[in-house]
C-alpha cells in the first residue's frame, strides 16, 4: 500500500487577459507521503494559491488548469467531474484558508455547518452528528465545545475560528490538507498554538500536509519538506534541513538574506535584498525568470528555459545552470 | 542629554461600546495608564497582539486622538495646545497597508506635495523641486510623478507613503507595521531605508510591530503593551537575551525564527485571549500566565523602574521578590 | 500584497471575460446617444416641432399617427382630443421630462449629500439625527405626499420640482453616508489629517473624489425617478397642470380613448421608457469608466 497522498505531474495555471495569456503556473510536480508536511513557499504573485486551487479544482472559471498527473491516494482524480470532486473535496481533501472571518458562514452556527459537512458526506444527522463535531472541537483544543457548537463566527475570535476550521477539516478524517497562509491572519502567540496544533493532528492522523506560506520562520520549523515558488515554477526544492543550511538557488539564498534572525543578524546592519521586479508572466517568455534580479546571471541565463536540476542521490533539486560545486563556491 | 520628545504620563483612553439596545454602554479601556519617553534619536518599538492597545496609543501620540486622562507632552508642550500646522511639521505617521494610504484619485506628485500646500506654500516651483528630492530620497524614480497609485507596486506604494511623511522634514515619525504588509524581499528594502532615512534626516522613530525579529533588527527600546497597560519596557538587547514580564518570555519563545532544528514552541498560554471590554481582575495576564501567584488576581501589579527598564509583574515587586529567579 | 500582475490577474477576473467588458460600454454607448439625442431635441424644439403644441384644431380631432392607413405626413405621430400635433407635444414635453429631472434632482442631491457625508464623516449625534431624518423621510409615501402638497399648494413645474427635491433626498443620503464612512476608515484620510488639513480640505479633497462615483449613480437613479413620478403626479392631474405637454399628463389625457386611440397612450408610454432606461445605462456606463481601478 503506497504511502502517495498527492502526485502531481507538470501542472500549469494560464489566465487569458487583454494582453494576453498569463502564465500563472508553470511545470509544477507535486509529491506528498503520508505524515509529510510540504511547505510550498513564495512571495505574492509566484502562483502557489493558485498552485492550491488547481489541486482542488476550485480555480476561477477564467483559469485553465492542465496536468499530466493528479492522484490523490493512488487514484487519479485528473478528469473526475464537478460532482465527484465535490464528494472528496471536505473528504478526502480538506482545505484550510487563510482568512478565518470569511472562511466561515456568518450566517450560521458552528455547529449547523460542522454537521453540514458530516450530513454531506457521511451521512450522518442529529445527535450522532453532534457527537462527533463536538468531540473534534474539544480536539483541537476548544474548551466549553457543547456552547461553541451553538456559537455563530462572529462571537469567537481569530484563533478560535482558525481551530474550527481546522476541526471541520478534520471531520471526515482526509488523506490531505491543504493549507493556505493559515497563520498569517493571526497574533504571533496564536500561531505557534496552531501549527502545534496541526502539527500533532497530522501525526495523530497520518495526513499529508501542504502548507502554503511567505513566512521562513514558519517553514523552517514545521515542514519535512520544502518548494520554493518564483514566478510560477518551483526553483528549488528538497528536506528543510536541505534548503536551509545549504541554499542552492539565488533566489532562495536571497530571500534567507533579507530576513532578520535574532540572534544571527547584527541590529543596525542593512539587511539583504533583492532588487528588481517580478517580470510579467503574459505571453511566451524564455529563459531564467529570476534573470534580471540575480547577481549571478550571464547570457545563457536567457537563452533558454532551465530545468529543475536534480542531483543523483539527493533530493534536493534546483533551476539553475550553475552546477553545485561552483554554487557552493559563491555565497 | 538627548532632547526629550514626547513624554506620555498615565495616559488612558476609553471608548464608551453600546452593548446593543438595552445593555447600555460599556467602557473599553484600550490604554490603561502607560507612561512613555521617547528621546530623540531613538527608534522606540511598541509591541503587543491584537486589542493591546498600541495602534490607539500610537494616534495619541501623534495627536490624532485626544487621552481621557493623562498627559501627553511634544517637545516639552502638551500635544493638545499645539497648533496643527505645527503638529504636523513635527510628527508624522506611516501606514501599515499601501494600498489604502494613498487617495487613489490623487497622483503620486499630488500626494507628496500635499503637506507643503497645507502648510501655506502654494509656489508650485518650489513644492515640486521638493517632492522630486524627497522622491530621490526613497528611492522612487522621478518618472512616478504623474502615475497613479494603482500602478505601482506595494513596496513604491510604501515608499511613497514614505516620502509624504518627510517632505516637511518632521522629527519624529510613528510607523504602524511599516512593512508587515509587504513580500519579504520588499520588506529588507523598506527596512533598509528607514534605517538610511534615519541616520540621514536625523529622525526619531515610533514603530509598532507585531514581528519581533524586525523589531529586534531596528529598535533601540522595545515596550510591550498588554490589553492597554504596559508591561514591560527595556533597551532592545537587553529585553531580547532577559526578558522578565512572562508575557514577553512567551511572546519571544512564539517567534519562529528560521531554524530547521528548532520545532514549534509550546509557550504554554493556556486560555484564550481575554475579551478587552472585560478585562480579567488584578493583572489581566494573569489567566494566562504560566507563573501566577494568588496576588495577581486581586490586585493589577504597579509598575517598577531600575536602571533604565520597566516592568510591571508581581513577580517582581514586594509581593514576589522572593520568587525571582 | 500583490505585485502588478497579481492585480491585472484580480481585475481580469472580476471583471469577467473579454466581451463583458465591451458590452458593458455598449449600453453606455446606447444610453449616451438617446440621453443626448432627447437633450437635443429638448433644446431645439421650436426649431424640430412640426407644429405648435399648444395649438388646437377641432375639426381635426384624434387623427391617427403616419403608419396607419388613415394617417398622414402632416401630423406624424397624429393628434389627440383636441387636435393637437402629438409629435409637436412629444417634443415639447421632453423639455418638462428633463426639467423636472435635473431640478429635482440637483436639489434632493444637495440636500441628500450634504447630510449623507456629514453624516458619515462625523458620525456620533450628527449621524443619529440624520438617521433618523431618513427613517422618517422613509416612512412617509412619496406619491401621497406630493399629492397632498400639490393639491394644497396646486400644480405647476415649479411646485412639482420643489416638492420632488424635497422628497427625493433619502437615497442619495444613504449612499453618500456608507461611502463616505467606507472613505472614513481609510488610513490616506487619517494621513491628510495628520498632515494638517482642515475638515472642509479632508473633505473636499480627499473625501468627495472618492465618493463621486456612487453620487454619480444615485444621481442618474433619480432622475430617472423623478421624471417617472412626475409622470405618475400629471397622469393623476395633481402634477404638471394642462396645457403643458408633460408626457405623463399627455397619457392621462389619452386613458379614456386607449381602446380606440391606442397611440395616445404608447407613444409617450414608450418616450418615458426609453428615456429612464438610457439614463441608467448612461450613469452605469460613466460609473464604470471613471472608476481608479479601470485606470491604466
Amino acid at each position: 500500500m503506497s504511502d502517495s497522498v498527492l502526485d502531481v505531474k507538470n501542472l500549469s495555471v494560464d489566465i487569458p487577459l487583454a494582453e494576453g495569456i498569463l502564465h500563472a503556473v508553470d511545470g509544477i510536480d507535486i509529491h506528498v507521503d503520508k505524515g509529510e508536511t510540504l511547505c510550498i513557499v513564495g512571495e505574492s504573485g509566484c502562483g502557489k494559491s493558485l498552485t492550491s486551487l488547481a489541486i482542488m479544482d476550485l480555480l476561477p472559471k477564467k483559469a485553465i488548469r492542465r496536468m499530466e498527473r493528479l492522484d490523490l491516494a493512488g487514484t487519479s482524480i485528473l478528469d473526475y467531474s464537478e460532482r465527484q470532486m465535490s464528494d472528496i473535496r471536505g473528504s478526502k481533501m480538506g482545505m484550510i484558508f487563510q482568512e478565518p472571518m470569511t472562511s466561515l458562514n456568518p450566517a450560521f452556527t458552528i455547529g449547523n455547518q460542522m454537521i453540514e459537512t458530516l450530513q454531506r458526506h457521511r451521512n450522518m444527522t442529529g445527535v450522532a452528528a453532534r457527537d462527533i463535531a463536538k468531540g473534534m472541537l474539544e480536539k483541537v483544543g476548544i474548551t466549553a465545545a457543547d456552547q461553541r457548537l451553538n456559537q455563530y463566527p462572529h462571537q469567537l475570535s481569530g484563533g478560535l475560528r482558525q481551530r474550527v476550521m481546522i476541526a471541520m477539516t478534520l471531520l471526515c478524517e482526509p488523506e490531505l490538507i491543504i493549507a493556505d497562509e493559515p497563520t498569517t491572519a493571526l497574533d504571533v502567540t496564536i500561531q505557534a498554538q496552531i501549527l502545534l496544533l496541526l502539527q500533532e493532528l497530522q501525526s495523530e492522523f497520518d495526513m499529508g500536509l501542504i502548507l502554503i506560506t511567505h513566512d521562513l520562520g514558519v517553514v523552517a520549523r514545521i515542514a519535512t519538506r520544502v518548494a520554493v515558488m518564483y514566478a510560477g515554477q518551483i526553483v528549488e526544492q528538497g528536506t528543510v534541513k536541505q534548503i536551509f543550511d545549504n541554499p542552492m538557488h539565488p533566489y532562495t539564498r536571497g530571500l534567507m538574506r533579507c530576513i532578520p534572525v535574532p540572534g544571527k543578524t547584527k541590529p543596525g546592519e542593512p539587511l539583504g535584498s533583492i532588487p528588481g521586479m517580478v517580470p510579467s508572466l503574459v505571453g511566451k517568455f524564455t529563459g531564467c525568470r529570476f534573470a534580471d534580479r540575480c547577481n549571478l546571471v550571464n547570457d545563457a541565463c536567457r537563452k533558454s528555459d532551465i530545468e529543475l536540476r536534480a542531483e543523483s542521490g539527493k533530493t534536493q533539486g534546483y533551476r539553475c545552470i550553475i552546477d553545485a560545486k561552483e554554487m557552493a563556491k559563491v555565497s | 542629554m538627548s532632547e526629550i520628545m514626547i513624554d506620555a504620563r498615565n495616559v488612558t483612553r476609553n471608548f464608551s461600546i453600546s452593548r446593543g439596545m438595552f445593555r447600555g454602554k460599556q467602557t473599553l479601556r484600550a490604554v490603561n495608564g502607560v507612561d512613555l519617553t521617547v528621546k530623540q534619536g531613538e527608534v522606540l518599538a511598541l509591541v503587543g497582539e491584537s486589542g493591546c492597545g498600541k495602534t490607539t496609543l500610537a494616534k495619541i501620540l501623534l495627536g490624532l486622538l485626544p487621552q481621557t486622562t493623562g498627559s501627553v507632552d511634544l517637545c516639552g508642550q502638551p500635544i493638545m495646545d499645539v497648533p496643527r500646522l505645527e503638529l504636523a511639521r513635527t510628527i508624522q505617521p506611516i501606514f501599515q497597508d499601501p494600498y489604502s494610504s494613498l487617495n487613489p484619485r490623487k497622483t503620486i506628485g499630488s500626494i507628496i506635495g500635499l503637506p507643503m500646500r497645507v502648510q501655506g506654500i502654494e509656489d508650485s516651483a518650489t513644492i515640486r523641486q521638493q517632492v522630486e528630492t524627497t522622491m530621490d530620497l526613497v528611492g522612487l524614480a522621478a518618472r512616478h510623478y504623474n502615475a497613479y497609485p494603482n500602478q505601482l507596486s506595494g513596496g513604491q506604494r510604501q515608499r511613497v507613503a514614505i516620502a509624504r511623511a518627510l517632505v516637511n522634514r518632521p522629527q519624529v515619525v510613528v510607523c504602524d507595521e511599516p512593512t508587515s504588509a509587504l513580500d519579504v524581499s520588499v520588506q529588507s528594502q523598506i527596512l533598509n531605508l528607514l534605517s538610511d532615512l534615519r541616520k540621514e534626516l536625523n529622525l526619531t522613530y515610533i514603530i509598532i510591530s507585531h514581528n519581533l525579529a524586525v523589531v529586534e533588527h531596528i529598535a533601540t527600546r522595545v515596550a510591550v503593551m498588554y490589553l492597554g497597560r504596559l508591561v514591560e519596557e527595556a533597551e532592545t538587547s537587553i529585553l531580547f537575551n532577559n526578558p522578565n514580564h512572562p508575557y514577553t518570555r512567551a511572546l519571544l519563545e512564539s517567534v519562529l525564527t528560521p531554524d530547521p532544528d528548532l520545532g514549534i514552541p509550546n509557550a504554554e498560554l493556556g486560555a484564550s485571549y481575554p475579551n478587552p471590554i472585560d478585562p480579567p481582575s488584578g493583572c489581566a495576564f494573569h489567566p494566562r500566565c504560566a507563573r501566577v501567584m494568588p496576588c495577581c488576581a486581586v490586585t493589577p501589579p504597579t509598575g517598577i523602574n531600575s536602571s533604565g527598564s520597566y516592568v510591571a509583574c508581581h513577580l517582581y515587586d514586594e509581593n514576589g521578590a522572593s520568587n525571582e529567579d | 500584497m500583490p505585485a502588478t500582475d497579481e492585480v491585472k490577474l484580480d481585475d481580469a477576473l472580476k471583471l469577467g471575460s473579454l466581451t463583458k467588458k465591451i458590452k458593458g460600454h455598449q449600453g453606455m454607448v446606447i444610453g449616451s446617444v438617446i440621453v443626448f439625442t432627447v437633450i437635443a431635441i429638448a433644446l431645439l424644439a421650436p426649431l424640430l416641432a412640426p407644429h405648435d403644441p399648444y395649438q388646437q384644431d377641432l375639426m381635426k380631432r384624434l387623427l391617427p399617427p403616419v403608419w396607419d392607413s388613415r394617417g398622414s405626413w402632416e401630423h406624424i405621430f397624429g393628434t389627440d382630443h383636441l387636435g393637437r400635433d402629438y409629435l409637436s407635444r412629444l417634443i415639447y414635453g421632453a423639455r418638462i421630462s428633463l426639467l423636472i429631472g435635473i431640478g429635482a434632482a440637483i436639489i434632493s442631491g444637495l440636500i441628500g449629500t450634504i447630510m449623507g457625508v456629514m453624516a458619515g464623516y462625523f458620525g456620533g449625534r450628527v449621524d443619529m439625527v440624520v438617521t433618523f431624518l431618513i427613517t422618517v423621510r422613509l416612512s412617509m409615501p412619496v406619491v401621497l405626499v406630493a399629492l397632498a402638497v400639490v393639491a394644497i399648494v396646486g400644480g405647476s413645474l415649479q411646485v412639482v420640482i420643489t416638492v420632488l427635491g424635497l422628497l427625493l433626498w433619502d437615497r442619495f443620503a444613504v449612499v453618500m453616508r456608507s461611502s463616505t464612512l467606507q472613505v472614513r476608515s481609510m488610513d490616506y484620510v487619517a494621513a491628510a489629517q495628520a498632515v494638517g488639513c482642515s475638515v472642509s480640505r479632508v473633505l473636499m479633497t480627499e473625501v468627495m473624489p472618492n465618493v463621486v462615483n456612487n453620487l454619480i449613480v444615485i444621481t442618474t437613479i433619480e432622475i430617472a425617478h423623478a421624471i417617472i413620478l412626475e409622470a405618475a403626479l400629471s397622469f393623476l392631474g395633481l402634477g404638471v397642470q394642462p396645457p403643458l405637454p408633460s408626457w405623463g399628463l399627455m397619457v392621462s389625457e389619452g386613458k379614456d380613448m386607449m381602446l380606440f386611440e391606442p397611440w395616445l397612450i404608447t407613444i409617450p408610454g414608450v418616450a418615458l421608457f426609453l428615456l429612464v432606461l438610457a439614463i441608467n445605462l448612461m450613469g452605469d456606463g460613466v460609473r464604470d469608466i471613471t472608476a481608479p481601478e479601470n485606470r491604466n
